[in-house]
């Protein structure tokens, strides 16, 4: 099973950039994505819009008699869909409600039950608090991939992430696999996200171009993999899940050998 | 306000589980809280720290640091503390402010060894659910994952046949004296203790657990960490206690069959012979304690002549065997509700349960203290109930009785 994270700011495309890759991957593995952010919509277009409860919504409705037909369902192409979700807005701590929700699931043995060959977890923006790097600690993702474009903010959220990463070098914690550059038409965007994997030791492994494709199919809820398979969007996220595997495969290959 | 405790004081908690396990070891014990919980272990659930050593720290976590993350704060005062104690090993151990903030205990344990170089486990642990039990497999299993070769076959000439491990002895559940006993019965009967998790034995002495030919779980944190050895090493187990002389002559011929099936067993899964008689005796009895111990007693007392004995475990329902017929104490409305039954001629607890029964006529009420419960309110009243302490104990309570009626 290959666990990777995926992170990067508020708003850059990441949830998309998540769920076009768990459909690219669905082709020929069996995919879990996690949505690890209170909004609850990392999924949505891999279900169609259908709205679906939380981890955090069942844990409250239903206490410890929560089970994993409650909180996991099955999207486009099989994919499985869960949401952590998050507190009532303006109180409680959306930190401590992804630890809970990835507990539960460990607890429900969600893993054991489905037996995903890849499980991505989508994770809300910078690293924040605890709760927000629970799933890059030792046991959750193995592998990191930072998605960001050539602004100014989502580079300094991706160099926070990478930063953050480091920092916990000696505790046995994921570590940044790759950095993906989802277009957004800055000016000498693919030269400024070039700098930046540079100086911070990682690399562009893949360019995601600019295209309304995105918007359209997510109006019909659906990822551009399904909306629009052959668009040339859908092409780079096909070569994006290519890479990665190609990255992740390579990894567990060194560590048996 | 169904959960709260209004009478009984909580009971000890999973941190000090850990540290009980633990105690013996050599190690450094950090207990990251804001000091309650250190005050809890050392005060309340370790009657060995008013007269022994031990390397217990708190490392008296702070709103601001809490709130900024300044894990970096705690790292270095355990680094140096190491470095100037000189522990076998280090074990960081949590409370409910971690619990809150996400604290990452595996992962500061790995920048701990990483630095230290010594042996470093973290325990996420935080007082407000389960109960000492689950601090118990905790550190078990820990140590084990740590320590433990990976499995090979051992052979049989270099088993004696006769060796024992007894697995889920901490204080919290019985006294170090009970212990004791259980260990020169085994002795008197030809059996050698291996290795004694978690009372008499050093860190060094687990790594040779893989040479028993048994594991005697004596607790319900015994018996689960017996099934996770069975699953990973493949040492069948027998749960239970040798209580009374009718008791541990079952609880001996339960043991051989074990090593002649290879197959784990609780000592109530085998019927015990019973006095004549008893069916129609009529005589009722409840027995509020771990599940383990519980059913060993409720074994005895079967061959005294009781032809009801209901057991009720108050530490969950993780027993280690699975189908034991007994219930489960959810909270402490549960336990007042069944020691007040009108229907038991005996009741046996810790004397703060007992304490809780209304109408004490016409019930003999047995008192077994428990520290996980009681602390050192109650431990001046312990006595051996393991072997034939039981019998000499009931002895002595019935010529009492007769005195007072002289």
């Amino acid at each position: 099973m290959i666990k990777i994270a995926i992170y990067g700011k508020g708003g850059i495309g990441k949830s998309t950039t998540t769920s076009n890759l768990a459909a690219a991957l669905s082709k020929h593995y069996k995919v879990m994505q996690i949505g690890c952010d209170p909004k609850a919509d990392s999924t949505k277009n891999l279900l169609n819009h259908q709205p679906i409860r939380t981890v955090l919504d069942q844990i409250k409705e239903k206490g410890e008699d929560v089970s994993l037909t409650d909180i996991v369902y099955e999207g486009y192409n099989g994919v499985l869909c869960v949401e952590a979700g998050g507190p009532t807005p303006g109180i409680g701590c959306a930190g401590l409600g992804i630890i809970s929700a990835l507990q539960k699931l460990e607890e429900l043995e969600a893993f054991e039950e489905y037996q995903p060959d890849i499980v991505l977890y989508d994770v809300l923006g910078d690293v924040v608090c605890g709760g927000f790097a629970m799933p890059i600690r030792d046991g959750y993702a193995e592998h990191v991939f930072i998605v960001t474009s050539g602004e100014m903010m989502a580079l300094f959220a991706a160099d926070n992430i990478s930063r953050a990463v480091d920092n916990f070098k000696n505790r046995g914690y994921a570590r940044v696999s790759g950095i993906i550059l989802n277009e957004r038409k800055v000016k000498n965007e693919k030269e400024v996200v070039q700098q930046f994997a540079s100086e911070s030791g990682h690399q562009i492994i893949q360019n995601i171009r600019r295209s309304d494709a995105v918007q359209r199919a997510e109006d019909m809820g659906k990822t551009v993999i399904e909306a629009f398979p052959d668009s040339d969007i859908a092409a780079d996220y096909m070569k994006l899940a290519e890479t990665i595997m190609d990255i992740c495969e390579e990894k567990e290959y060194r560590k048996c050998v | 306000m169904k959960r709260l405790y209004r009478y009984l004081p909580p009971f000890a908690g999973d941190y000090s589980g850990v540290g009980s396990a633990l105690y013996e070891l050599g190690g450094m014990l950090c207990i990251h809280d804001a000091s309650g919980c250190t005050g809890n272990y050392v005060g309340f659930d370790e009657p060995r720290s008013y007269d022994s050593r031990q390397l217990v720290y708190c490392t008296s976590l702070r709103k601001n640091d809490a709130i900024l993350g300044n894990e970096e704060v705690y790292i270095q005062k355990i680094v140096q503390a190491a470095a100037e104690m000189k522990p076998a090993f280090i074990a960081i151990v949590g409370s409910p402010v971690p619990m809150v903030i996400g604290f990452d205990f595996d992962g500061v344990a790995r920048e701990i060894e990483h630095r230290t170089g010594l042996p470093t486990f973290g325990f996420d642990t935080c007082g407000m659910k389960g109960s000492y039990k689950d601090g118990v497999i905790m550190a078990a299993e820990k140590l084990l994952a740590r320590l433990a070769p990976p499995y090979m076959p051992v052979a049989e000439h270099q088993k004696s046949g006769k060796s024992v491990n007894i697995l889920g002895a901490t204080p919290l559940d019985m006294s170090e004296e009970n212990v004791q006993a259980l260990r020169r019965l085994l002795e008197a009967k030809g059996y050698a203790v291996n290795v004694s998790f978690f009372m008499g034995n050093t860190l060094e002495d687990y790594q040779r657990f893989h040479y028993a030919d048994i594991n005697l779980a004596i607790t319900q944190a015994g018996a689960v960490t017996a099934q996770y050895m069975e699953k990973h090493y493949h040492i069948p187990y027998l749960a239970g206690l040798p209580i009374g002389d009718a008791g541990s002559a079952h609880y001996f011929d339960c043991l051989k069959r074990v090593l002649h099936t290879k197959k784990s067993l609780e000592v109530s899964q085998i019927p015990i012979p019973i006095s004549m008689g008893a069916e129609a005796s009529g005589k009722k009895a409840l027995i509020l304690e771990d599940g383990i111990i519980a059913s060993s007693i409720r074994t005895t007392l079967m061959a005294e002549g009781y032809s009801h004995i209901d057991v009720l475990s108050l530490f969950e329902k993780d027993s280690g065997v699975d189908g034991l017929n007994m219930s489960f104490a959810k909270t402490e409305n549960d336990i007042i509700k069944a020691v007040n039954s009108e229907d038991y001629n005996l009741i046996i607890a810790d004397p703060l349960i007992l304490a809780l029964r209304k109408n004490q006529a016409g019930v003999q009420l047995i008192e077994l203290p428990k520290y996980a419960i009681s602390s050192k309110l109650m431990h001046q009243k312990r006595w051996i109930y393991v072997s034939d302490g039981w019998d000499m104990h009931l002895k002595s309570l019935s010529q009492d009785e007769k005195a007072v009626n002289y």
